[in-house]
C-alpha cells in the first residue's frame, strides 16, 4: 500500500489521547489546525450560516476537548470520532432528532467492546485502507455517498434532488458499501 | 413461554439470551443512521434494532467509518484568525453549553411501557404513541395479547416493526425479538401475534393504514395510528 504523502506524527489518534490524559494543549492546537476547517467546511455544507458555523465549529472543538478522556483509537480513527462530535451536534441544533428523548450514544447500546472482523488493524490504518478504496469507486456511487456525508441528505431526499429513480440510489449505495466492505475485508 | 418479558410486562432490554435477529434493516437506512439523517421516529427503531444485533452494529460502524474518512478529505473552510484562541479561553472559562444528558434507550422505553396513558381496547390491545417527535413517521408502541389477530389493512407509506418481545406473524415469516420488519407502500396484509405469549413491539408508520374489511373500517377511529 503506498504511504500518504502527508503523515503527522505523533498521529491525530495519539494527539487526542495526549489530549484527555494530560490536557496537552500543543495536541488540541495541532488538532485544531486540522480538524477545525473541516468541522466548519461540514456544518456550512450541510446547512450553517457562515456565523453559525464558526460558533458551532467552535463548540464541536469543546466537546473534542471534553470528550478526549473517553477516546478509544480503536474503536474509531481520529477523522471518525471528530466526524461523530460534529454530526451530532448538528443534529441536536437543528432539526430531526431536537424531540428525541433517548441517546442514541448511550453504551448500553453496544453491550460489548466490538472491532470490525480484521483485529489486527488499527483504526488509523483501516481508514488509509478506506481512503483508498473510496477513490476506486465508480463516480456514479462515490457521488451519491458524499451527498449522503458531506450535505446530510437521506437516500430518498437524493434520489428526489439528483431525478433517480429511489431503487437505482439504493442499489449504487448498496453496492459502494459491499465493495469498501471487501477491501477491508469484512464479509457480513 | 415468556423470555424477554420481566413481570411488569417491560421487554429485557436487549435480551441477553436472545438470538442473534434474522431480519435486519436495508442497508441504505443504516447508511442515513450513519450519516444522522432519519427522522426521530425512524431513529428509534433503528437504534432499539441495533440494540440486538451486532451484525448492524457493525454495518453503521463502517459506514461512519466512510463518513470519518470523507470528512477527512472536505477541502478546508478559512476560520476567523483567533479562534483557537477563543476556544482556548472557553476551555480555560469552563464554559458549559452541553445539554443535560439524555437516557439510555432502555430507560426510555421502560418510562413509555410504565406510562398509564395508553390507548385500550376490548380485546387486551393496548398501543402508545410515542411522544414528542417530529420528521417523518410516527412511531407507537403496540402491546398484544397471544393470538391476537389485527385487522386486515393496506399501508400508506411504508412501515417498520421492530420486536421487543413475543413472536409477530406476517405472512410467512415469524418476527421474534429483536427483529426488523419492513413493509412497502401499498402492501396489504394482516399479522398475528403468537400463541407464545404478549407481543411488545416498536411500529413506525407514515400515515394511518387504510382498513380493507368492513369490520376493520368500522373499527377504524379507535385504532387510527
Amino acid at each position: 500500500m503506498p504511504e500518504p504523502l502527508f503523515r503527522p506524527s505523533p498521529s491525530f489518534e495519539e494527539l487526542i489521547v495526549a489530549v484527555g490524559a494530560r490536557q496537552d494543549r500543543s495536541a488540541f492546537a495541532a488538532l485544531f489546525a486540522h480538524f477545525a476547517p473541516r468541522v466548519k467546511a461540514y456544518l456550512v455544507r450541510t446547512g450553517s450560516d457562515v456565523s453559525g458555523a464558526d460558533e458551532l465549529t467552535q463548540e464541536v472543538m469543546l466537546l473534542v476537548w471534553r470528550k478526549a478522556e473517553r477516546y478509544d483509537p480503536a474503536q474509531a480513527n481520529a477523522a471518525t470520532w471528530i466526524f461523530t462530535i460534529a454530526r451530532n451536534k448538528r443534529i441536536d441544533k437543528f432539526r430531526r432528532e431536537r424531540h428525541l428523548d433517548f441517546d442514541p450514544e448511550d453504551p448500553s447500546l453496544v453491550p460489548e467492546p466490538e472491532q470490525l472482523p480484521d483485529h489486527g488493524i488499527e483504526a488509523a490504518q483501516e481508514a488509509r485502507k478506506l481512503g483508498e478504496a473510496i477513490t476506486t469507486l465508480p463516480e456514479e456511487q462515490a457521488s451519491l455517498l458524499k451527498l449522503a456525508f458531506y450535505e446530510g441528505k437521506s437516500h430518498s431526499v437524493i434520489a428526489a434532488e439528483v431525478g433517480l429513480p429511489l431503487g437505482t440510489v439504493k442499489s449504487r449505495l448498496r453496492l459502494a458499501l459491499a465493495r469498501l466492505r471487501t477491501y477491508l475485508g469484512d464479509e457480513r | 413461554m415468556t423470555r424477554g418479558l420481566v413481570p411488569h410486562g417491560m421487554p429485557r432490554f436487549p435480551d441477553p439470551g436472545a438470538r442473534p435477529p434474522a431480519y435486519h434493516p436495508a442497508e441504505e437506512f443504516l447508511l442515513d443512521y450513519a450519516a444522522g439523517t432519519t427522522s426521530a421516529a425512524e431513529t428509534l427503531l433503528l437504534a432499539t434494532h441495533l440494540a440486538y444485533c451486532k451484525s448492524c452494529r457493525q454495518a453503521v460502524k463502517a459506514a461512519r467509518a466512510v463518513g470519518g474518512t470523507l470528512f477527512d478529505t472536505l477541502a478546508p473552510s478559512r476560520l476567523p484568525p483567533n479562534m483557537l484562541n477563543r476556544t482556548l479561553a472557553a476551555i480555560d472559562a469552563g464554559v458549559q453549553d452541553e445539554p443535560p444528558p439524555r437516557p439510555p434507550l432502555s430507560a426510555f422505553l421502560a418510562q413509555n411501557m410504565a406510562h398509564p396513558d395508553w390507548k385500550r381496547l376490548p380485546n387486551g390491545f393496548r398501543m402508545r404513541r410515542i411522544p414528542g417527535q417530529e420528521g417523518s413517521g410516527r412511531a407507537w408502541l403496540f402491546d398484544a395479547p397471544p393470538g391476537l389477530r389485527l385487522l386486515p389493512h393496506r399501508h400508506v407509506g411504508d412501515e417498520w416493526t421492530v420486536i421487543l418481545s413475543g413472536v409477530f406473524h406476517d405472512g410467512d415469516r415469524a418476527y421474534q425479538v429483536g427483529d426488523f420488519g419492513h413493509r412497502e407502500d401499498g402492501e396489504e396484509h394482516q399479522p398475528f401475534i403468537g400463541a407464545e405469549g404478549r407481543c411488545v413491539s416498536l411500529i413506525m408508520v407514515r400515515e394511518s393504514p387504510r382498513y380493507t374489511t368492513t369490520v376493520g373500517r368500522l373499527a377504524a377511529p379507535f385504532v387510527r395510528l
